[in-house]
């Protein structure tokens, strides 16, 4: 059983920490530190978390192996390598970092260490990913041309103006950071690294001075092309349509949980393709905070790796930086 | 009740044919196809005289407008000759290739007296009204972002010698053939667009040309959208509108059904019509045209917005050629 600290319990902690404690065979909070304590206590109390009033006092804890930080992305590269100094493995939330020089460096820590440092990409581990995955892996869509991505939530018109969200320098590009790098990371994931990008954020209807409507076109070094729409002031909604010659598939809603695969027929241009092959499948009630959160225990225990290779994450970083800097500049970027 | 011939009678030349017989304003009397052989079964069906051209069917048949179902390349001049044989003229989309001949078509028809407009058809349908409506209501909200895809096999089943398989009639991948109709969508309901980003890659088709067209488009409004179109896919149609206050989404293909979803409160509304995007919408483009040319009702597409709509589709081949954000002229 790992036992794990929880480092900040605001509203992604407490869904964190809830989709395991009590739950698992696996990994248990026995420890929390977050901010502003007071607002943890009644929380903590139910759950069986004993809070101290420093990420350090946290980390000198012995019987601590692991820390799962759901903090401000700006400290989540000190805070990987004062875990990993000592010695506890670490599940950050994303992204990893901001800018790619401190993913590589938070990452060559934890490695250098010995310890796992696992990035809660949780739509990795969702089986309409591994359908999508599936599909494109045995070429059966090829060849590929585009993808479309779209994430969107309310939230931006809900932040506190204090809100460490509502900082446009921890949240460059409006819903980048809180959704769009789930979607970069699962084009990563199915389609390989990202050769330039272009995008364009404003801000519409939030009342912080942070972007509320962000859109990226892509370029991927297999040659496809890409979209993705980021909106933080409209109801939540989520999708990824892949087309290829050979067919596409619609991965749809918040939960992800409705998957199809139309293939693409040789009938009239009008629409009709015969027999319906469509595969429609839906994937209710899969817990992705669950299943990271498992993995990453399976992992600190010696078992099967965390599944999100290193390089794709820092790679996502660098994707994240070109967004960052084609929305400053008005120009395309590639990635470096 | 208006006496036209039509230009080209291959596949969508038919569908606006068929159109015509349920249409009040107009009726199609006449065609003009380079091989009258390959269509006189069913010119005979629907009541046609069949001529060997554009010319040629004006001189022979007694016309009131012209309407054209040709290639992209050959609308300018073709508008032109009608327009100077006294008759109105219902172009296809796109309308012309640029804001200069656009410009050009409208001055001729006005200096003539005739009515010179565009076929787009997808303007006609009640889902359309309804949005419409629902926008000028403020139902969304402040509007944020638009998307938009259309995709198809075209350049899989088509023939490979089309004449629609080449850069000079479809460049920018499936821009003329289905992306101006998302243009015209987009232009009517959220207004004029200032600047484009476009990306066009040839992935899968066999023949010279782009398949897959991605763009990114920034409104005068300050709302933004996202078009794609593509033509060695399997059909499908993705359109999405995205308010602070709610968001519609368009069901199926063809226009004919969207949900409406209030961000707070209520269960989505459903819109359901029997009214065919490529039948009775071109019914009522048909019968708009002939209100227009017999000076009864404005056609609802405004010559800004035709010319705009063009001017959106020129950038939008110049973006994808540059790779970098272009200004709409």
């Amino acid at each position: 059983m790992i036992n794990a600290g929880i480092v900040g319990l605001g509203w992604w902690g407490k869904v964190l920490v809830g989709s395991v404690q009590g739950k698992s065979d696996n990994i248990r909070f026995s420890r929390g530190a977050t901010r502003t304590r007071a607002n943890a206590e009644d929380y903590a109390g139910e759950q069986g978390i004993d809070l101290v009033d420093t990420y350090d006092e946290l980390l000198a804890i012995d019987e601590l192996d692991a820390v799962v930080l759901a903090t401000p992305h700006s400290k989540h590269r000190e805070q990987i390598e004062a875990a990993a100094a000592a010695g506890k493995h670490v599940f950050v939330e994303k992204p990893i970092t901001l800018t790619k020089a401190d993913a590589a460096a938070a990452i060559a820590a934890c490695r250098d260490a010995g310890v796992v440092c696992a990035v809660g990409f949780n739509r990795r581990f969702h089986p309409a990913v591994a359908e999508a995955k599936k599909l494109v892996d045995d070429g059966t869509l090829d060849p590929l041309m585009h993808v479309e991505g779209t994430m969107c939530a309310p939230n931006g018109m809900f932040l506190a103006p204090d809100a460490w969200r509502a900082d446009k320098n921890e949240t460059p590009v409006g819903g980048l950071t809180p959704m769009g790098v789930h979607v970069i990371d699962a084009y990563i994931n199915l389609f390989g690294e990202i050769d330039e990008v272009y995008c364009q954020s404003f801000r519409r209807a939030v009342p912080n001075d942070t972007d509320d409507t962000s859109s990226i076109l892509f370029r991927f070094r297999n040659g496809m092309s890409g979209y993705m729409g980021n909106m933080l002031a409209t109801a939540p909604s989520f999708r990824i349509q892949a087309y290829g010659l050979g067919g596409s598939f619609e991965i749809r809603k918040p939960d992800l949980s409705s998957f199809e695969f139309v293939p693409n027929g040789d009938g009239p241009i009008t629409g009709a393709t015969g027999e319906n092959k469509t595969v429609t499948k839906d994937f209710s009630g899969f817990d992705m905070a669950n299943a990271e959160l498992e993995a990453f225990a399976v992992a600190c225990s010696g078992g099967d790796a965390y599944p999100v290779p290193d390089a794709d994450v820092i790679h996502g970083i660098a994707v994240l930086e070109a967004i960052v800097k084609s929305a400053e500049s008005g120009s395309p970027q590639k990635v470096g | 009740m208006l006496a036209a011939g039509i230009v080209g009678v291959g596949w969508w030349g038919q569908n606006l044919v068929n159109a015509s017989g349920a249409a009040e304003n107009i009726e199609i009397i006449a065609g003009a196809v380079r091989n009258p052989a390959k269509v006189t079964e069913f010119a005979d069906e629907k009541g046609m005289t069949l001529h060997t051209s554009l010319e040629a069917m004006l001189a022979e048949a007694d016309l009131d407008a012209v309407v054209l179902a040709t290639p992209h390349s050959l609308h300018v001049d073709q508008m032109l000759m009608a327009i100077e044989a006294g008759k109105h003229v219902l172009s296809e989309k796109p309308f012309t290739m640029s804001k200069a001949d656009a410009e050009k078509v409208l001055d001729a028809a006005d200096a003539a007296g005739v009515t010179a407009v565009v076929g787009h058809n997808r303007r006609f349908v009640p889902s359309m009204a309804e949005l419409r409506k629902k926008i000028a209501d403020g139902a969304f909200g402040t509007l944020l972002h638009v998307e938009m895809t259309e995709t198809g096999p075209a350049a899989i089943v088509m023939p490979q010698d089309s004449w629609r398989f080449q850069r000079s009639e479809w460049p920018a991948g499936g821009m003329t053939p289905m992306g101006v109709h998302l243009i015209d969508n987009m232009v009517d309901l959220f207004g004029t667009v200032e600047s484009v980003t476009a990306q066009a890659v040839r992935r899968a088709a066999e023949a010279d040309i782009d398949d897959t067209t991605s763009v990114l488009l920034k409104f005068s409004s300050g709302m933004t959208g996202y078009l794609a179109v593509m033509v060695t896919a399997r059909p499908d149609f993705h359109a999405a509108i995205y308010g602070r206050d709610a968001t519609a989404r368009m069901i199926g293909r063809m226009y004919d059904s969207f949900e409406f979803a209030p961000r707070e409160g209520g269960e989505p509304e459903q819109f359901n019509y029997d009214f065919g995007r490529d039948s009775d919408a071109l019914t009522a483009e048909l019968d708009a045209f002939g209100a227009a040319a017999m000076g009864q009702e404005d056609y609802p597409v405004s010559r800004d917005e035709i010319i705009h709509v063009v001017s959106v589709l020129e950038t939008i081949i110049k973006s994808a050629q540059s790779g970098v954000e272009e200004k709409v002229g």
